[in-house]
């Protein structure tokens, strides 16, 4: 009985992801996908193409993801070489920052970089929100990755006689650098997901990125403002959807594998 | 010589950098708390718990708010802790090895399945059928909260030592045996601080609540297929628009909702690392 259910279960939630695709893909009727991927939006985004969204998710996307890098690679280094390491403290702060609800990084992005800093409803200010909110995800994930080479390489190296520092500069971050790299991926994806906090700080008008002072729409922001605000574009949000979650397989796909293969 | 100055100003380099993480916490609670202040004793309207939430009539009661997070969030988490346990036990004890490889491979999909995404394929699926609606909201917290919450779970039940799993099978335990002596009491701290895990992301979770959700609180408590506004909803819908009472209003609950969801995380976090 237990094991029955138990496998039910687990078949119905398996089937679901698949499911969802197939109803994005019966939804999303576009006659050119290339007019509608490199065409440029009509009636508030509603109807035409969606080339500046495009753009503006790669430019605050891959801004975002460089800043959060630069800070979570040397807070996931400092907290893995030190002592830091065994203090649940520390972990408990990382994995706190991680827990913030986008939203909320989203309402204090506004409020702080928008109104305190003065850089207003802008990209900058969707670009530095987005990387407060996936530094401590990155971090984790860094941490993560170098634990795995620091408890495999680190007693060794000191063995050999080598310093901590060498062992860690030429030895055990190199050998880190495939899930230093995929930790970057799994950034890039829930990066592109975000609609809640680029909805508040970046702003959701349906032009091209024309600079760092300008608002600018990502793909799921203009999806959201599609269903909740302007309304009758649903088929269009369903495209839009549509090629949000291929990119985001694509960058995801690499991770489940790595994460899979370690798993089995 | 020269290396070790490197090194050291690499290490100063680094130490900066990483002092950001926590900064930009701080920053995130020192705002929202200023602000809240700044709003609430510049405002003439006094916010009360058992007003209604009408921003258009200036009213800003909290208590349906809290209640509908509450009403959508604790059934979500329990639907999404006992079909993800169910689930995370047969790809660990009843699948073989390709099965488990699919499971896994297709809840991991899910599991980065933009909240966006989420919400409008609800709204043309679910919401035909039960509307917006508490139900629709239950649905769509679950939906997000469940594939992490397996994929965390499966990784727990990993750490158990393979040998000790052969020797309680060939002594002749059943699954639910399995679960119930060896087990649960071997991860209990573990599992129980992922479920405090798991509640703390349902709590947050607003763009695909946001879209089935109704945003308008009829009657407290909520029937399953009333139209609920839960914290996070009205923050969203909210803010943009904002001004005044509203925007200090919003203020406070953000600060609600981020108290609530730490306080859920740091339990979550305590008992998990300890």
């Amino acid at each position: 009985m237990f094991r029955n259910l138990a496998r039910l279960i687990l078949v119905l939630l398996s089937s679901l992801p698949w499911l969802a695709v197939g109803l994005l893909i019966s939804k999303a009727d576009v006659p050119n996908w290339f007019d509608f991927i490199f065409g440029w939006p009509d009636r508030h985004g509603t109807a035409g193409g969606i080339f500046p969204f495009l753009v503006n998710s790669l430019v605050i996307v891959s801004s975002a993801l460089g800043l959060a890098a630069l800070t979570a690679f040397p807070a996931a280094l400092v907290y893995s070489m030190t002592a830091l390491h065994h203090s649940v403290l520390a972990r408990g702060v990382i994995e706190l920052g991680a827990a913030v609800p986008r939203l909320i990084w989203g309402v204090v992005g506004s409020l702080f970089f928008g109104s305190v800093v003065g850089l207003g409803i802008s990209a900058a200010t969707g670009i530095l929100t987005l990387a407060c909110l996936l530094a401590p995800l990155l971090t984790t994930i860094f941490i993560d990755a170098l634990a795995i080479q620091r408890d495999r390489l680190l007693l060794t190296c000191r063995a050999l006689g080598l310093t901590d520092a060498t062992s860690w500069f030429y030895i055990i971050l190199p050998e880190a650098r495939s899930g230093l790299a995929l930790a970057l991926k799994a950034g890039i994806a829930r990066a592109l997901s975000d609609a809640a906090a680029l909805y508040l700080t970046a702003g959701a008008t349906a032009t091209l990125f024309s600079g760092f002072n300008a608002p600018a729409s990502t793909l799921a922001v203009h999806i959201l403002m599609m269903v909740l605000e302007i309304g009758g574009g649903q088929q269009h949000a369903f495209a839009t959807a549509l090629l949000l979650l291929g990119l985001v397989f694509l960058a995801q796909i690499p991770l489940i594998l790595d994460q899979l293969k370690k798993g089995h | 010589m020269i290396f070790k100055s490197k090194n050291n100003v690499l290490k100063v380099v680094g130490m900066v950098l990483s002092a950001t993480l926590p900064m930009s916490l701080a920053i995130l609670f020192g705002t929202l708390l200023y602000e809240t202040w700044l709003g609430l004793s510049g405002t003439s309207v006094t916010l009360s718990l058992f007003d209604r939430w009408q921003p258009s009539a200036n009213q800003f009661g909290f208590l349906e708010l809290l209640v509908s997070t509450l009403f959508a969030t604790v059934p979500a988490t329990l639907l999404a802790i006992v079909a993800g346990t169910l689930a995370a036990l047969a790809i660990y004890l009843e699948t073989s090895r390709r099965e488990a490889f699919f499971a896994e491979f297709s809840l991991s999909l899910w599991a980065g399945f933009p909240s966006v995404i989420i919400g409008i394929l609800l709204l043309v699926s679910v919401t035909q059928v039960i509307g917006f609606s508490l139900a629709s909201a239950i649905l769509a917290i679950a939906t997000m909260i469940l594939p992490p919450y397996v994929l965390s779970v499966l990784a727990v039940l990993r750490q158990t030592d393979p040998t000790v799993l052969l020797n309680a099978r060939s002594v002749g335990l059943g699954t639910w045996q399995l679960v119930t002596v060896l087990l649960w009491p071997m991860h209990r701290r573990t599992l129980m601080g992922l479920i405090f895990l798991t509640f703390s992301r349902g709590l947050g979770e607003a763009t695909g609540v946001a879209l089935v959700s109704g945003g308008i609180v009829r009657d407290l408590p909520p029937g399953l297929l009333d139209t609920v506004n839960t914290v996070s909803t009205a923050i969203l819908r909210g803010y943009p628009v904002a001004g005044g009472a509203h925007e200090a209003a919003i203020y406070l609950a953000t600060l609600v909702l981020l108290i609530l969801v730490t306080g859920a995380a740091l339990l979550g976090a305590y008992l998990r690392l300890r």
